[in-house]
């Protein structure tokens, strides 16, 4: 602890030493901010990498749910009446979200309860995905009241940014060493190399990762500032300045979804729409938003209002806004890696487990720099092994018991974290945890294949059983040639 | 062109420019006397590659693959061409004793505090109120200068806490970042009230 102590407060310059170099100077503020950020940064980081594929786990955890690739209007207006039968004080927003190539199901929502559809738009059994929700929480909250989680991990965004700002300063050999990477030897050298050059060649990534990942938790110091600014504390104003304005209903007619998505149809041929929404439902001034996607858009959606009798009021112009707009409007999909399909997904599950690696092997260059052990190295050590382990028990926890997969999370990072100080060597504390990873991982896909009933298996399921099990084995044949080097290399 | 040719084989045609470009590229760094004419090559290769992107699938969806691709290869490249040394053990480290105490004192611990307080409080106001001050001096909608402020903030505040973080003279800094907040607020407020 005191050397992470002493690094914190090398920030504080001792005034009689001479002048360290530019360089040296961005390279201390580098390893400083990194050396207290890296566990935050590296639960982000491998959250958001497997968060990725968050729609395949969806589906994966509840595989009996029914698959199609559209729902007809009629069945949108089934899942309406469906959910005002179920539920007698109807929310404000009711969703119907729609199908997708991602994700070929259908549920109506409420912003708290949730129910799958069949193709009919009838209401099946309740949307239940415990691991995946606390992946995603994982990555967005860390598990922390939302509020506070979201400004931890977007402050986190800034110090990525710094991080990349003043890793590009301190790297002087960055032109000469642009595809040098020497393997072997102590290692060191093999993780500084590695380091640097996933660093650098996937800048523009990790930059569009820190900056857009700041964005959604810090624009609230922006709406702030900007609302007392230019709209007299009127938050709303603002947001409606930049996101559109809601149009303004009365006397609304009774409800007709058919004739809505009929006409949306003919007014949008080109757009898929994602979503329907019945606003203010029951009352006086209910309306009908479609969200829909276009082709070769990265914005999340384009919003098209309609009056409850399905006649076309007009489009929010996300698509047609201002630059800027579009822009906005744009940062979700492109932090999130959600479009181009599959592709992109793994391109940005690549991308992302750089990205982990990065933060990983930049605390272990500077451990291997320091001269002794100590807890630091094995607390690290379980905390990089013990976060996949624990990923893979909450998930085995939350298929076989009701148990909070939050709550197995944690423990089982406290456990690992634990077995690191009792074991005090490093080499011993990785042989461990590997085991164990690759145990539960095996353990997870048994688990899978006696409790999920093969008959709702489609190509997904099988495919994710595969991933998992190929990953198992080549993660174990790497740590069998990773061990038979360290014997050989200790025998000679 | 896209129009006639279909997309998966302007894609491919895309990727392989980009390949090129980037080996290219490898080439004129790993052959010391090689010719300047390799790097205007590679430069070409990659423009053609990122036009190809965009001819195929729009100028957003286009850049995005463009900067994956070139990502990916150069990474690939990296590993294929990688010099591979003989292992050795790593030189023993002795074993610490747990050390809990922390060695600095009292004055360094206030000022590394006041440090980090600077870095991510102060220069986050400062950076917001900056950027929102610039970015009204752009002949744009007002929705556009915040839009702005919005995307560029994160990367001023960034650039100030890195400044706080290396800077030796700490109060002087922090009567600075102060002056520019108040100034910032006076021209926001002040002006526009």
């Amino acid at each position: 602890m005191s050397t992470v102590n002493n690094k914190v407060s090398s920030l504080t310059q001792q005034p009689n030493k001479a002048k360290p170099s530019f360089s040296k100077q961005m390279l201390n503020s580098h390893s400083t901010i990194g050396l207290v950020v890296a566990a935050i940064l590296y639960l982000v980081c491998i959250s958001g990498t497997i968060a990725v594929f968050y729609p395949e786990f969806e589906r994966w955890e509840q595989p009996n749910i029914p698959e199609f690739r559209s729902l007809s209007p009629q069945a949108i207006d089934n899942a309406y009446q469906g959910y005002m039968q179920k539920i007698n004080n109807p929310s404000n927003s009711i969703y119907v979200v729609l199908p997708t190539q991602e994700l070929p199901r259908a549920h109506v929502s409420d912003g708290e309860n949730e129910w799958w559809l069949d193709s009919q738009g009838h209401l099946l059994e309740e949307v239940s995905q415990p691991w995946t929700t606390m992946l995603k929480d994982l990555h967005v909250y860390l598990h922390l009241p939302k509020n506070i989680g979201l400004m931890i991990v977007s402050l986190l965004g800034i110090m990525m940014t710094h991080l990349i700002i003043s890793g590009v300063l301190a790297h002087t050999r960055i032109i000469k060493d642009a595809f040098s990477f020497k393997r072997g030897g102590t290692g060191q050298r093999q993780s500084i190399d590695l380091h640097n050059r996933l660093s650098v060649w996937a800048l523009p990534f990790h930059l569009m990762i820190a900056i857009t990942g700041a964005f959604f938790g810090l624009v609230s110091i922006l709406i702030l500032i900007a609302a007392s600014a230019f709209f007299d504390n009127d938050r709303d104003a603002l947001i409606a300045e930049i996101y559109g304005k809601e149009p303004i209903i009365n006397n609304a007619p009774a409800l007709d979804v058919v004739n809505t998505m009929q006409t949306f149809k003919k007014i949008a041929p080109k757009a898929t729409p994602i979503y329907t929404v019945v606003q203010n439902i029951g009352k006086d001034n209910q309306y009908i938003e479609v969200a829909a996607t276009l082709p070769e858009r990265l914005i999340y959606s384009e919003i098209y209002h309609f009056n409850a009798d399905g006649s076309f009021i007009g489009e929010q112009g996300m698509s047609t806004g201002d630059i800027g707009q579009q822009a906005i409007y744009s940062v979700y999909r492109l932090h999130f890696g959600h479009f181009g399909g599959y592709l992109i997904k793994l391109s940005y599950f690549l991308l992302g487990l750089a990205l982990t690696y990065i933060c990983v092997s930049g605390i272990n260059i500077w451990l291997n720099k320091r001269k002794g052990v100590d807890n630091i190295n094995f607390l690290w050590s379980g905390f990089v092994l013990g976060t996949p382990l624990a990923l893979s028990f909450s998930f085995i926890i939350s298929l076989v018991t009701s148990l909070s997969p939050v709550a197995t999370f944690w423990g089982v990072v406290a456990l690992a974290l634990g077995l690191s100080v009792y074991i005090k060597c490093e080499h011993k504390i990785k042989a461990t945890l590997a085991i164990y990873n690759a145990v539960a991982l095996i353990a997870l896909i048994i688990c899978y294949q006696f409790l999920a009933d093969p008959k709702h298996y489609s190509n997904l399921q099988y495919s994710i059983n595969i991933a998992l099990m190929v990953f198992v084995v080549c993660f174990v044949i790497y740590k069998i040639k990773v061990n038979k080097k360290m014997l050989s290399l200790a025998h000679s | 062109m896209t129009g006639t040719i279909p997309p998966v084989i302007t894609g491919a045609l895309a990727l392989l420019l980009c390949s090129a470009g980037v080996f290219l590229l490898w080439r004129y760094w790993r052959y010391k006397n090689s010719s300047i004419g390799n790097l205007i090559i590679a430069s070409i290769l990659l423009a053609g590659s990122s036009a190809l992107c965009i001819a195929n699938t729009g100028p957003e969806f286009g850049t995005v693959y463009f900067l994956i691709t070139i990502s990916i290869i150069a990474w690939l490249l990296i590993i294929i061409t990688s010099d591979s040394q003989p292992t050795k053990a790593t030189p023993a480290r002795y074993q610490h004793r747990n050390i809990l105490v922390n060695k600095t004192n009292k004055a360094q611990k206030s000022q590394t505090v006041a440090r980090w307080f600077i870095m991510f409080v102060l220069c986050g106001f400062t950076s917001v109120l900056t950027t929102m001050v610039l970015a009204l001096m752009f002949p744009v909608s007002l929705t556009n200068q915040l839009v702005i402020t919005a995307l560029s903030f994160p990367l001023v505040w960034s650039i100030f806490s890195l400044w706080v973080s290396v800077t030796e003279h700490l109060l002087k800094s922090f009567m600075l970042i102060a002056s520019l907040t108040g100034l910032m607020v006076l021209t926001l407020f002040g002006v526009l009230a």
